[in-house]
């Protein structure tokens, strides 16, 4: 979101309104900025689960599979030494380092999946020059809508983001 | 004002206080110890394991004790930290899950330097893993030693990662309300760009809960893998299929001794007895009392192994050395009587008696490591193999070093880093 509108709200109750009220004009492009995780602001904004179970999971499968495969390689095949008249390959002392394997990489899928997927690293973005939005990680709930957004109409938006009666209400990436 | 912008201003307010001439103490006399911890490292790399009281038949002693002591203290930051989350406790888990969270990390920290120190030749460590080996030698992974290698390494990282998610919100909120430019810099790189939008939320609380439940099973898995690198040996007192439950308990027991020492000054430097309550203490209490009396079990048990299972090496070390080791007497006295005292409300609540009770628990529970490591290697099944064992100077600076070196960390974390999860504790507001 490079251009558009921002209105900063007191609560998150007033913020639930707010994206109701610019929803039920047909607006899409919103992001809600708020300093702890607001419960019901996914349904509000219409946004789907996060998938990043999913790449928890492959994370840990992938692991698992790899760790296994890798110490039947080394002990099993291409070093076979006779511990304890254990055979070659023997699963069960394997199960152990599989599945911290599976932990460790599961958990390092996710991690590196969740900084991908929430788009970390981007350190600047042109709403962080909007006068006040540092409030966002102390008390401030913040709207934008984005000018990319299909029904956008600045003038229109602006009286209606008006309505909801915001504390502040900024234009950023060039407008207004 | 807001009550947000109250409760966030106070927080941080305390958080970035200037520090006390107190802290500054402290963190000579920490920075001192630690100095004496790398002279000592250093002095042990360039003149062999010699300069520990290490010896045959007691092939395992300090460093081990130590390794096992310190991962041990690590359990309770995971267990607060993820189950506590998983099982929904947040209103007394989230003052204190991040001290607790940065306790593990610096903990595992103390543990793994021991494996490395215990070596003889430290250059050669990366053996444990599994590198392209031209020799074509790998870890023998039918070998407990390889299986600690991956339990530790998992859970050292795993924390990290779950400790850092965690923390990035609270950057960004030590940023964006920076008074110096320096600070802006650096917090504006560490909090990687975070603004709190609802996608980045999103996906952060998916993250969290998943690292969450990956980390839930690892409290049980690390210190059962641990225990395992006895319980597959066949010296007394290791060899037995009590250790995994026992050591997990015992490592959750020192553990919340180590959170409450840990908290009790902290929130007394910080004025934070608003956020870490006494009934926060009083719950860890309950914990440590819970915990102490598995372990307490576990010493029941053990005596019943060996009286039941009749091996004549087991019942020696048991029933004849257990009895004149003052090392016994000061483990059973720290660790099954000293907790009973916080059965009652009024001890629980009771800074000084909390404080010195998990003191006491901490030597308690570092006995315990000696008991079952030196002890059943003195009493082996030959009586001509039995010997006795006294550390060195140098093994004793080490563990004076490490706790010197754990509470620099401690104190440089406090000093710098927000340790209070201000947006958990803003979600419950």
């Amino acid at each position: 979101m490079r251009r558009g509108l921002v209105a900063e709200y007191a609560d998150a109750d007033a913020l639930l309104v707010a994206i109701r009220v610019v929803r039920s004009r047909g607006y899409t492009a919103l992001e809600a900025f708020t300093p702890f995780p607001v419960h019901g602001l996914d349904d509000a904004l219409g946004a789907r689960r996060s998938p990043l179970s999913i790449a928890a999971g492959v994370g840990a499968l992938g692991g698992a599979a790899g760790a296994y495969a890798l110490q039947w390689l080394l002990v099993g095949y291409l070093y076979p030494l006779d511990v304890g008249a254990h055979p070659p390959h023997m699963p069960l002392p394997f199960l152990i380092i599989t599945i911290e394997m599976g932990f460790l990489f599961g958990g390092l899928a996710v991690f590196l999946a969740c900084l991908f997927a929430a788009r970390l690293f981007r350190l600047w973005d042109p709403i962080c020059e909007v006068p006040g939005f540092e409030s966002a990680t102390r008390d401030g709930f913040w709207l934008a809508v984005g000018a990319d957004d299909p029904k956008w109409d600045g003038r229109e938006l602006e009286a209606v983001m008006h309505g909801t009666g915001p504390r502040a209400l900024h234009g950023f990436g060039g407008l207004g | 004002m807001t009550e947000l912008a109250r409760l966030h201003d106070d927080l941080f307010a305390r958080m970035q206080a200037r520090p006390s001439p107190r802290w500054k103490l402290l963190f000579a006399i920490t920075g001192g110890l630690t100095v004496l911890l790398f002279a000592l490292i250093a002095y042990t790399f360039a003149t062999g394991i010699g300069v520990f009281g290490t010896n045959i038949p007691a092939g395992w002693a300090f460093p081990i004790i130590n390794f096992v002591y310190w991962i041990g203290i690590g359990h309770a930051g995971t267990f607060i930290s993820a189950i506590l989350f998983l099982l929904e406790q947040h209103n007394w888990r989230n003052p204190i899950n991040r001290l607790t969270e940065t306790m593990t990390i610096f903990a595992v920290m103390q543990a793994a330097l021991f494996p490395v120190l215990h070596l003889g030749r430290p250059w050669f460590a990366y053996w444990l893993f599994p590198y392209p080996d031209l020799m074509a030698v790998w870890p023998q992974v039918k070998s407990a030693l390889p299986w600690d290698a991956a339990a530790v390494t998992t859970y050292f990282t795993v924390s990290v990662l779950f400790w850092y998610l965690g923390m990035i919100p609270d950057l960004a909120s030590v940023r964006d309300h920076a008074t110096s430019r320096a600070r802006r810099i650096a917090f504006g790189i560490a909090a990687m760009g975070w603004r709190g939008s609802a996608q980045q939320w999103r996906h952060w609380r998916v993250a969290y809960l998943m690292l969450a439940s990956i980390a839930t099973p690892l409290v049980i898995s690390v210190h059962s893998v641990v225990s395992s690198d006895f319980a597959i040996g066949l010296t007394p007192g290791w060899h037995t299929t009590l250790q995994p439950p026992y050591f997990v308990a015992g490592a959750i027991f020192s553990g919340f001794a180590m959170v409450i020492v840990l908290a009790i000054p902290t929130r007394y430097f910080f004025r934070l007895e608003h956020v870490i309550t006494d009934r926060v203490l009083d719950n860890c209490a309950k914990l440590m009392l819970i915990t102490g009396l598995i372990v307490a079990y576990g010493y029941l048990l053990d005596d019943f192994g060996a009286y039941y299972g009749g091996d004549p090496a087991e019942r020696t070390l048991d029933f004849v050395y257990h009895p004149r080791s003052v090392i016994f007497w000061v483990t059973m006295g720290c660790n099954v009587v000293v907790p009973q005292m916080f059965w009652a409300r009024r001890m629980r609540r009771n800074r000084t008696a909390l404080f010195v009770g998990s003191l006491l628990v901490l030597v308690g529970m570092w006995g315990e490591r000696f008991m079952i490591i030196v002890e059943g290697l003195l009493r082996d099944h030959i009586p001509s193999a039995w010997g006795t064992y006294t550390p060195t100077l140098v093994d004793l600076g080490i563990l004076a070093g490490t706790f010197g070196f754990f509470s620099f960390l401690y104190l440089l974390f406090v000093r710098f880093v927000p340790f209070i999860p201000a947006s958990e504790l803003k979600e419950e507001a």
